[in-house]
């Protein structure tokens, strides 16, 4: 039989189709292609920062005798030889006093110790642009050969606080500061955002005053977040007279921002809740507050816990109102309590990416990966957290 | 003026009495002027086309129509001669009386025990422990649930079939011990075998409950109700003996109604 | 089945076998007068058709509340209906039962050839009876072989009591061609007589009705 005979017999062979389905083709190709054009962008970004950042948890160190004695520690600069001072970290030698004194056996000898080497050397060591010269260029290959040259893991990155000195710099006061910030702010946006939302869902009438709040909290979630930067200093800083550039101001504006974010989501969650619910328990006499927190709180609460999470990790992010209120001073010890001086942590990268020694700039990108982290793992959690109290019907 | 003599045995406690109930959604008219006497310990139906107002109806008689805000009422509900409607009356009181069940099955997201236990506690019937485990046995018993249950007293709620959840909602609803039962289309969302039990149900509930059921299926009314309303654009019709209505209907529009000639 | 149902259907089937049994006593009486030669007791007989009319109007509207309140389908709806239709045969039944009682009575007497009249009187009656009776009892039936087998057998008496009546018929006017001045009465036994076949043919209207409700099929009336 040929295809025509075939066709023929077929009562369901419609040319006509053809072109239908070729335009429903094209339209798949289009949108396959969207979606692989965004996951190259991400992932050629992903890539750079990653190959960018890496380099920045290794760190270098030379072995080198260091003498202990009276005169060292007074004068840190004769502790060791005159060659490797161009080579070493002058903060290091900063810190030998208080080594002396942790170790006091060590004193009146000469120890080969493992010192942390200048950021100019740590750079020529990965093979960036460097500022050695030869005959230090020299001085290191020579000892790399004897093994007294190493990279290894940086510990500094994540136990020092910002510094002037690169190899010095580390995030470790951001992250606290990011911390205390982020407490502040959930301390104050959580209940408030909640209990809002609540009486918006299962108290308010529906009448023009509330519909008017309604369309002003959704306004909130847009504005820019420099506003609220410029709020907090007006009223925190100024009215109320709080420290500047604390974490208690931070987190209070960092609320703000958050709170509508999670009234709204809030909102939704509640709203989500089957109505049948509510009106299985009006019809046994239960009260509003028997019906709103023993039967319905719980079914939303999945979704309000999200919601918050996200909001959470939106203002882990924020920088540009913190800005304004002054976290991005040179803060190289973690804030002791809530109303000390203090960094977070994008304020911390946005003034690491300005600095002009070339380390920074792996401290920059390693640091971004440190932030997506835990923004990821935040959101991840969410997600468990969400999956993990859903209530089946 | 509604129409349907009913035979009057001295024996016919009038337990809800409704007089002159008038409501309106802001401005629709919903119901006009419905007066009827509901009889203790039988089952009266509700019949009518959709949208006649017998949901609306039901829903006044447990002041669960207080929850919409743009609903007006007038007119009197008497149980046990006091207007249920009159201002020192709390709402939540009537509804620890007449007890609903609604058209979907909504069991709690909770354990079988508290779905049956939580109201009960909250009013103060029992307290926790044993006196509260033999309330949540008699209910679930009283509402043939209890075999099928026992062993699992502390899954959700939500675990059950569609039949089982009525009949747990039905448990839960009789654990705060009302006297009238409000039924909104009981078995409507259900297969036929779970409809035939909870209608068993029903004509068992009848010996201790006042039972008042909405339902658009006519067989059922003629089935389990000694009582039958039939509604009609927001108007009681006709409310007589189901037999009388369903044999010898005295109005016209009932009896098209039951023909099948509309609705 | 549905509870409240049941209870009413059992009732109706009561009383629908009440009224049976008020014509079969009836029957089983004259019976027992026939055998023991003693017609004038055929007087004793209590059997008011007037009684059983109104029991079968009250069943009928028993029948209607039943049909409108509880729709029952299939075997239910077929038992409902032939309950119905059961109620009127045996009307007919009493009505025929009264009739052979009255005329038999009136117009037996020793001037007849008793013998050959009691002679196919008797098995006539007998048939009738146990046609009646064991349609009545297909009611009950819940066998459906038995009730097959029943519903046999009273087609079975009902042809044995046509031919029983032709033979009577046969022999009773062969009597009356040889005595002309006593051909009223023999003509009254006849009239009896059929009668009380006509009794046999109620019993098997009865049992097909009875065999529809159980088994199905078209109700086909005699």
């Amino acid at each position: 039989m040929s295809k025509k005979d075939r066709n023929n017999n077929n009562p369901f062979y419609d040319p006509s189709l053809n072109a239908r389905h070729r335009s429903s083709k094209r339209f798949k190709t289009f949108t396959l292609s969207s979606l692989i054009f965004s996951i190259a962008f991400l992932a050629f970004f992903l890539f750079d920062i990653i190959s960018k950042g890496s380099p920045a948890f290794e760190q270098a160190y030379i072995n080198i005798p260091v003498t202990y004695n009276e005169k060292t520690i007074k004068n840190t600069r004769t502790a060791i030889d005159k060659k490797y001072r161009k080579i070493i970290s002058r903060a290091w030698l900063r810190g030998l006093p208080k080594l002396a004194e942790a170790n006091p056996e060590f004193m009146g000898k000469t120890i080969d110790t493992w010192v942390l080497a200048d950021d100019q050397v740590d750079q020529y060591l990965k093979g960036h642009y460097h500022k050695l010269k030869r005959k230090d260029r020299a001085l290191i290959d020579n000892m790399k050969t004897h093994g007294k040259v190493e990279l290894k893991f940086n510990e500094i990155f994540f136990l020092n606080g910002d510094s002037k000195i690169p190899e010095f710099a580390g995030l470790n006061s951001a992250i606290v500061g990011s911390i205390f910030t982020l407490l502040i702010t959930m301390a104050f946006a959580f209940p408030i955002g909640v209990m809002t939302a609540i009486y918006l869902e299962e108290f308010a009438e529906d009448n023009k005053f509330t519909q008017i709040i309604e369309v002003n909290i959704n306004n909130l979630a847009a504005i820019p977040s420099i506003l609220f930067g410029l709020l907090g200093l007006a009223i925190f800083i100024n009215l109320f007279g709080l420290p500047r550039s604390s974490p208690l101001v931070g987190g209070l504006t960092l609320a703000l921002m958050t709170l509508p974010i999670i009234i709204v989501s809030s909102r939704a969650a509640l709203r989500s809740v089957p109505d049948s619910i509510r009106q299985a328990a009006y019809g046994l006499g239960l009260t509003k507050i028997e019906v709103t927190r023993d039967h319905v709180l719980p079914l939303a609460f999945p979704g309000i816990l999200t919601g918050s999470i996200i909001g959470l990790a939106q203002a882990m992010g924020e920088t540009a109102p913190l800005i304004i209120i002054g976290m991005i001073a040179f803060i190289p010890d973690a804030p002791g309590s809530i109303m000390e001086a203090a960094t977070v942590m994008p304020a911390q990268l946005f003034t690491w990416a300005g600095m002009p020694e070339r380390m920074y700039i792996e401290k920059t990108a390693a640091g971004i990966m440190v932030l997506l982290t835990i923004l990821i793992s935040l959101n991840a959690i969410a997600i468990y957290l969400r999956k993990k109290f859903e209530v089946k019907w | 003026m509604v129409e349907g003599k009913i035979r009057m045995s001295k024996d016919n406690k009038v337990k809800v009495k409704v007089e002159k109930l008038n409501l309106w959604y802001g401005e629709n008219h919903a119901l006009h002027g419905i007066s009827t006497d509901i009889y203790e310990n039988k089952i009266t139906a509700l019949i009518g086309p959709s949208g006649c107002g017998k949901s609306t109806f039901l829903r006044c008689l447990n002041r669960m129509n207080d929850l919409i805000s743009s609903v007006n009422i007038e007119g009197q509900i008497i149980i046990d001669r006091k207007n249920i409607y009159d201002k020192d009356v709390d709402e939540v009181s009537v509804r620890k009386r007449v007890g609903m069940v609604f058209q979907q099955p909504n069991p709690f997201p909770k354990s079988i025990y508290d779905n049956v236990a939580y109201a009960p506690i909250k009013h103060g019937i029992v307290s926790k422990g044993k006196e509260c485990d033999e309330l949540v046995e008699t209910s679930l018993r009283k509402s043939g649930l209890w075999n099928e249950v026992k062993d699992k007293l502390n899954q959700p709620g939500t675990s059950l079939s569609g039949g089982q959840q009525q009949r747990l909602c039905i448990a839960r609803t009789i654990a705060i011990k009302p006297e009238v039962i409000l039924m909104d289309e009981p078995t409507s969302a259900l297969d036929p075998i779970s409809t035939e039990k909870i209608e068993a149900l029903m004509l068992e509930l009848k010996k201790d409950y006042t039972i008042i059921v909405v339902t658009h299926n006519m067989q059922q009314a003629a089935r389990v109700a000694d009582y039958t309303a039939f509604f009609h654009l927001g108007k009681l019709v006709e409310y007589d003996e189901t037999e009388t209505i369903f044999v010898n209907p005295s109005n016209k529009k009932t009896e098209d109604y039951i023909t099948g000639r509309f609705g | 089945m549905l509870k409240i149902y049941e209870e009413k259907r059992n009732n109706i089937k009561d009383e629908v076998l009440f009224m049976g049994n008020s014509v079969i006593e009836a029957l089983e009486i004259s019976l027992q007068t026939l055998k023991s030669d003693d017609i004038s007791a055929l007087k004793d007989i209590d059997l008011s058709v007037k009684k059983l009319s109104n029991k079968s109007n009250q069943i009928d509207n028993l029948i209607v509340t039943a049909l409108a309140l509880y729709s029952p389908e299939a075997k239910d709806l077929r038992e409902m209906i032939s309950y119905l239709k059961i109620t009127n045969e045996l009307i007919r039944a009493a009505a025929n039962v009264k009739g052979f009682v009255k005329i038999f009575r009136k117009a037996f007497s020793e001037d007849l050839n008793t013998n050959t009249i009691l002679e196919f009187t008797i098995p006539l009656h007998k048939s009738s009876l146990l046609a009646l009776r064991t349609s009545m009892s297909m009611i009950e039936e819940t066998n459906e072989k038995h009730t097959e087998e029943k519903y046999h057998r009273v087609i079975v008496e009902e042809s044995k009591a046509n031919d029983l009546y032709a033979i009577v018929e046969k022999n009773i006017l062969k009597l009356i061609s040889k005595n002309l001045e006593l051909s009223k009465e023999y003509f009254d036994i006849l009239s009896s007589l059929r009668r009380l076949e006509r009794t046999a043919d109620r019993a098997s209207s009865i049992a097909s009705l009875a065999l529809f409700a159980q088994v199905g099929g078209d109700i086909i009336q005699s």
